[in-house]
């Protein structure tokens, strides 16, 4: 019986579309955008799908980046675009819990609840700290505080 | 009953001599000294540029890859990491995370990167505004705006690193992940053997793992010849040991002489490692072979009676001992201090054996005891000494046209393949193999990074950390570009027009600042330069940095006055070049006074006796036809010459006694004992050793047997 429990809890978090919501803060602007949607994980890609206010998918692969809309398909590579890799990257492994991949971007601190992640000179002129909060085991806040003093909050809800 | 006591003095007094040295050795412990240490083989400069290219290669950096990409793969990988990292002296690698040299690049990011634009007006501030804004409200993407270059004005003209990513994590293509840390180690080899230990205990938790430091090579490389000197050492003690006690079958002569050849080593380390603080420890092991030649002094003594009878001085050794002594002091003259470590060695090692068999062992009151054979040995055919020697003048003249020289002396060193397979496979993988090292110098800092940018324009893909530094000439122009440029201007539009775009106005205050368009040029220390995390080091007035160059860019960049050859091949032909002059006046006066010796001692019968000398010699030089010989071949060559001369003065006695041949034939076989046994060596100075007084004592047997030799006239 047990068993059973871990494969369907198994398959459940590698298939599972988890849903979030996004908050970006435009310090310059001084202006909140918001958007909701779900995110899906597996081992090669993560997918974000946002439905509201627009439907948009935003795929983060091993090498590319690509973005649709409705009536549109735009594609980038790494190279062209190296801060979507980072941020795939931070995603994913916030999401995944697995902080020690980021050991040459980030600085890692845990505490209860919380993780802290400092950022290391590599990405410091881009993300100043990363906070990641835990209310129950499957909800999330991930607030990534960035150098010009921006703020992208996302919070998970299942 | 004084006589009497004097007299037991005498017959123990080899076992007190070895008692008392064996003491002095204990409490001096002049094995303590002996390393291997390859810049023995080097001289003057050359020296302390191949130290220099020592502290820089990439001896404090351990390089780990493990193998696989898949998730297990990854979780051991960083779990590898980790363990790693939390070693005091291991830490985790990264220029890009060295926080001085971040801040250095953020101070002067103005300077070390290109300006898209020649000029302010070049911009349209309203327009590139309004674009930003639209990107940030509209873009899917997170737009990341520079508060302090809004316009993307800087474009970074550093080069990509070649090396990919995957999972935040730098791979090896086709291999798996990977990895660099920094060792901090200090250049003792007690800390050097304790890290290694240390990294072999964690590794060895992982599987398949590939690591690489040039510690490894210390550590590894010195155990493998610390335990090769020993094995030899015990090898030649025992091969010798169960000769010396057939041959003699005197037991009580057997005891006496093995505490003589291991009181004549001892002496020989006491005062070599007295006069040098490094030792090579390739003389230690040529000096137990040392012995077999020393012993010969013992059989001929031994063999012709002078230790049962009162027979007095025996003049032929003398001779021998005098000119193989005076041939090893005139090479100890070339400032080589390998060759002039051995030389000295054997000098002393020599001399410490014959005075005791010459002078105490008549007073130990030895009984004779007849060899096996009284039969004198007789060749089936003979062949004239004329025909040798013009066999012998052909060789050599050939040679001086073919004979091929081996100039690499890390060929010398011990070829340790599981490390130089691991160096290759990540030289490779770093785009790094076949890069050549220079030593780059400059009269100062300033002048460093120019000469370093200048190599860097000439080999675009060479690795010049230091050509990343912003010199003189580049601040100045590009001073004077950004007061043409006119950021002041700039900077008064973006406030105005960012506010009717709906920016907050305070937002953009920090843009284009003036502490980063005109900071004062960078006062460089070589404190600051080390903090930085570069690699510089400062020789008498210059500076010296390294840069590693493409091989079809080297003769270009050693042209220039600023440059040095780092790679040890051309260290040591320099060095080589430095004693060349040398090399040559004593090796010609030691040639000469071989010959002199002879011709005085053998008088009508130099020709035979000169045979000796030519032929061993020619034969290693055909085997020089096949194999290049390096510099211990060349040495090893004087020596056998030094050998070849005693048998030439034995050979000469005017009735070659039963005895002399006796004496000739055991001491031809200790001494290829002696030294054959380092044949059995993966170092290759000791097999180049061997191979050669193979070759050579072949040579002189061969003689022994087959040359005719001249009748006796007064008989």
């Amino acid at each position: 019986m047990k068993i059973f429990l871990i494969i369907a809890l198994f398959s459940y978090s590698l298939f599972a579309s988890i849903e979030f919501k996004e908050t970006r803060y435009m310090a310059a602007l001084d202006f909140d955008k918001e958007r909701h949607g779900v995110l899906d994980i597996t081992d090669k890609l993560l997918i974000l799908k946002y439905q509201e206010p627009s439907v948009e998918t935003i795929t983060y692969s091993q090498t590319k980046i690509s973005i649709k809309t409705d009536d549109d398909l735009k594609e980038y590579t790494f190279k062209e675009y190296p801060q979507a890799e980072y941020m795939g990257l931070i995603l994913r492994t916030i999401i995944n819990e697995n902080y020690n991949s980021l050991d040459n971007m980030f600085e890692v601190t845990k505490n209860k609840d919380e993780v802290i992640l400092t950022s290391l000179p590599i990405i410091s002129n881009m993300v100043e700290y990363i906070e990641i909060k835990k209310t129950n085991k499957l909800k999330k806040t991930i607030i990534l505080f960035m150098t010009n003093s921006d703020k992208i909050t996302i919070e998970t809800y299942n | 009953m004084i006589k009497l006591q004097l007299k037991h003095i005498i017959k123990y007094s080899n076992i007190l001599i070895f008692a008392l040295v064996v003491a002095i050795f204990y409490i001096v412990q002049p094995y303590k000294k002996f390393a291997v240490d390859i810049s023995t083989m080097l001289t003057g400069e050359n020296k302390v540029f191949y130290n220099m290219s020592q502290k820089f290669d990439y001896s404090k950096t351990l390089l780990i890859s493990k193998k696989g990409f898949s998730k297990e793969d990854l979780k051991e990988f960083l779990k590898l990491k980790k363990e790693l990292s939390s070693h005091p002296l291991i830490s985790f690698n990264n220029q890009l995370n060295n926080k001085n040299y971040q801040e250095y690049k953020k101070q002067y990011k103005m300077y070390l990167n290109e300006i898209k634009y020649k000029n302010s007006i070049d911009i349209n501030v309203n327009k590139e505004l309004q674009n930003i804004r639209n990107k940030m409200i509209q873009s899917s993407m997170y737009f990341n705006l520079n508060k302090e270059d809004p316009f993307g004005i800087l474009v970074n003209s550093s080069n990509k690193s070649k090396l990919n990513m995957k999972n935040g994590q730098l791979i090896i293509k086709d291999f798996g992940y990977f990895a660099v840390f920094n060792l901090d180690v200090k250049a003792t080899e007690k800390d050097r053997v304790k890290l290694y230990n240390e990294i072999d205990k964690i590794l060895k938790n992982y599987n398949e793992v590939k690591a690489f430091s040039v510690i490894f090579y210390f550590v590894e490389n010195s155990l493998k010849i610390q335990n090769d000197v020993r094995i030899i050492i015990l090898a030649s003690m025992l091969l010798l040991g169960i000769l010396y006690l057939v041959v003699l079958r005197n037991l009580y002569l057997f005891i006496n002489v093995v505490l003589s050849l291991a009181t004549s080593v001892i002496i020989g380390q006491l005062i070599i490692t007295s006069i040098y603080s490094h030792v090579s420890i390739i003389a230690l092991a040529f000096s137990t072979s040392i012995t077999s030649v020393s012993i010969d002094y013992m059989f001929h003594h031994y063999l012709h009676n002078y230790y049962n009878k009162k027979l007095g001085f025996n003049k032929e050794v003398f001779y021998g001992y005098l000119t193989t002594i005076t041939a090893f002091s005139l090479i100890a003259m070339i400032d080589y201090p390998l060759i002039r470590q051995i030389s000295i060695f054997s000098v002393v090692s020599l001399t410490v054996a014959y005075v005791q068999f010459a002078f105490v062992y008549p007073h130990l009151g030895i009984k004779h005891i007849e060899p096996y054979s009284k039969e004198n040995f007789k060749s089936p055919f003979s062949i004239k000494g004329y025909k040798i020697i013009i066999f012998t003048i052909v060789i050599i003249i050939f040679a001086i046209f073919n004979s091929k020289f081996d100039f690499d002396i890390k060929h010398l060193d011990y070829q340790n393949k599981k490390l130089i397979n691991l160096e290759n496979f990540f030289k490779e993988n770093l785009s790094q193999s076949d890069k050549r090292m220079v030593l780059i110098s400059g009269n100062n800092i300033n002048s460093l990074i120019a000469n370093a940018k200048l190599i860097k324009e000439k080999d675009k893909d060479a690795t010049v950390p230091v050509a990343s530094l912003l010199s003189q000439s580049e601040f100045i122009e590009k001073r004077a570009n950004f007061e043409q440029f006119n950021f002041e201007k700039l900077k008064q539009e973006l406030k105005k027009e960012s506010v009717k775009v709906g920016f907050k106005e305070s937002f953009f205050a920090k843009s284009y600042n003036k502490e980063y368009i005109y900071p004062n040029y960078p006062n460089y220390t070589l404190d600051m330069l080390n903090k930085l995390g570069f690699d510089v080091i400062k020789y008498e007035d210059r500076y010296i940095t390294f840069a590693m160059i493409s091989p079809d860019k080297i003769e270009d960049v050693l042209d220039f006055d600023f440059t040095i050859n780092a790679q040890t091949r051309i260290l040591f032909i320099n060095s080589l070049k430095k004693v060349y002059g040398q090399f040559a006046i004593f090796g010609a006066l030691t040639f000469l006074l071989i010959i002199a010796t002879l011709a005085i001692v053998t008088k009508k019968r130099f020709l035979q006796a000169f045979t000796y000398i030519l032929f061993p010699m020619s034969l290693i030089l055909i085997y020089s036809f096949f194999v290049p010989l390096n510099i211990m071949h060349v040495f090893m060559m004087f020596i056998v010459l030094a050998i070849g001369i005693d048998y030439g003065i034995y050979m000469n006695e005017t009735n070659l006694s039963h005895n002399t041949t006796l004496a000739i034939i055991y001491s031809l076989i200790s001494t290829f004992a002696g030294f054959g046994v380092l044949i059995i060596s993966d170092i290759n100075s000791l097999s180049s050793i061997a191979i050669t007084a193979i070759i050579g004592i072949s040579g002189i047997l061969f003689l022994l047997i087959f040359q005719k030799r001249i009748k006796n006239n007064k008989h």
